[in-house]
């Protein structure tokens, strides 16, 4: 959702913060770029743990984007370009929580964060396409509450092992969760609601599981 | 995803995006400079040229150029590379410009000859032998390319012919032929 108001950007909502991703985002992003998980995203104990935080050995964790080898403090994926502008390096597939970055949800409409790290004068709140960054924002709320869904399910039922099986496994599982919604979506179509995701993520948490079992 | 492309993306070098120097058109540029809201003189370079290619525009006292993909270097000994090619920490490469990437790097190695589509991977450390050729996608993207080839010629063409006109073209920069592409490609 890029506007005018990104135009002199230079990247400092990419940079000095830690980028919380849902399972979607990993997942796409994984695709998309023809990527595998520990190539672009930490799994760590998360400090200030939410619904969509997991276990994985004795700790709570989320998945976090990584950090630039080159400038550690930014976004692996973020371009430096001539003239001190930074871009987004996977635009179309970033996180949808930098997609509706700098705004927020405020008595169910569109309001500019109150943290935000660009100049709010830049945005023109006269003119922005409210349904759209809405829409966008309940696409993310959505996410949200699946990858919690997922991550209760797997909190419940993982087995306790070291951490790096158990993180090999949560991808794995991951993958398969993932595959199986995106799956869903395109076959119901508009029909595809949240409760129907929820019952294709059940279904294929359940399969999983029963496997690891056997 | 076809076969060419999923193996260009899981490559770790893209050392194609370092040999090659990626001659766009007006439509690359003025694409990627809205993708990314950047202005197209600060993503392009115009790279003098000797000869007189079809995209070869006029600048000042009548040196001739080509529009190509800004180049950096990651350090002071690597080779230069393209300016959107993203490093990531385990030293894998990645396009920063997705889909919005140049007609060209879109159809990387493909080639068309005598109407018959091959991949050409000169400059490229990777194993292509084992890939499919999708020769109908590939002659569709290649044709697209020619076409759009064709078109940024004729607006060359026409640019040239104007700066005939001007009595002095000293000041004449690479920007100046940037604001006419974006005249010329409107959103």
């Amino acid at each position: 959702m890029s506007t005018d108001a990104c135009a002199g950007c230079t990247g400092n909502c990419c940079r000095d913060v830690v980028v919380r991703v849902t399972g979607f985002d990993a997942w796409r992003i994984r695709h998309a770029q023809q990527l595998a998980y520990d190539q672009f995203v930490e799994v760590r104990p998360d400090e200030d743990p939410v619904a969509e935080t997991f276990r994985i050995g004795d700790e709570s964790c989320s998945l976090f984007l990584g950090k630039s080898a080159v400038d550690p403090a930014a976004c692996l994926f973020l371009m430096n370009l001539p003239g001190d502008v930074r871009r987004c390096g996977i635009y179309a597939d970033r996180p949808t929580v930098c997609a509706v970055y700098p705004m927020t949800l405020r008595y169910g409409s569109i309001e500019l964060r109150e943290d935000v790290r660009c100049t709010p004068a830049d945005w023109n709140m006269a003119t922005l396409d409210y349904p759209r960054w809405r829409e966008a924002f309940l696409g993310y709320a959505v996410e949200r509450r699946l990858f919690g869904r997922f991550a209760g399910a797997w909190n419940l039922r993982a087995p306790f092992e070291e951490a790096e099986p158990a993180r090999e496994r949560f991808f794995r599982h991951l993958d398969a969760v993932t595959e199986a919604m995106v799956a869903a979506r395109d076959r119901l179509g508009a029909d595809g609601t949240e409760a129907a995701l929820g019952a294709a993520l059940d279904a294929a948490c359940a399969m999983l599981f029963e496997e690891d079992t056997r | 995803m076809a076969q060419r492309v999923e193996h260009w993306l899981k490559c770790r070098e893209k050392s194609c995006c370092s040999y090659y120097v990626v001659y766009v058109t007006g439509a690359d540029a003025t694409r990627i400079a809205r993708t990314l809201s950047v202005p197209p003189w600060d993503i392009t370079v115009a790279v003098a040229c000797d000869d007189e290619p079809p995209d070869a525009f006029v600048l000042a006292n009548g040196a001739r150029h080509r529009l190509a993909l800004a180049r950096t270097r990651v350090s002071a000994d690597a080779e230069p590379s393209c300016e959107f090619l993203v490093r990531l920490p385990d030293g894998a490469a990645r396009c920063g410009l997705g889909d919005a990437r140049p007609l060209p790097c879109r159809t990387f190695p493909s080639e068309m000859i005598d109407g018959t589509v091959r991949f050409a991977a000169e400059g490229c450390v990777c194993d292509w032998s084992g890939v499919d050729v999708d020769a109908a996608h590939d002659a569709e993207l290649l044709r697209a390319e020619m076409r759009a080839r064709e078109q940024y010629a004729g607006l060359v063409a026409q640019w040239n012919a104007y700066v005939a006109t001007l009595a002095r073209t000293a000041d004449l920069t690479h920007r100046d032929f940037c604001r006419f592409l974006l005249d010329e490609y409107p959103p």
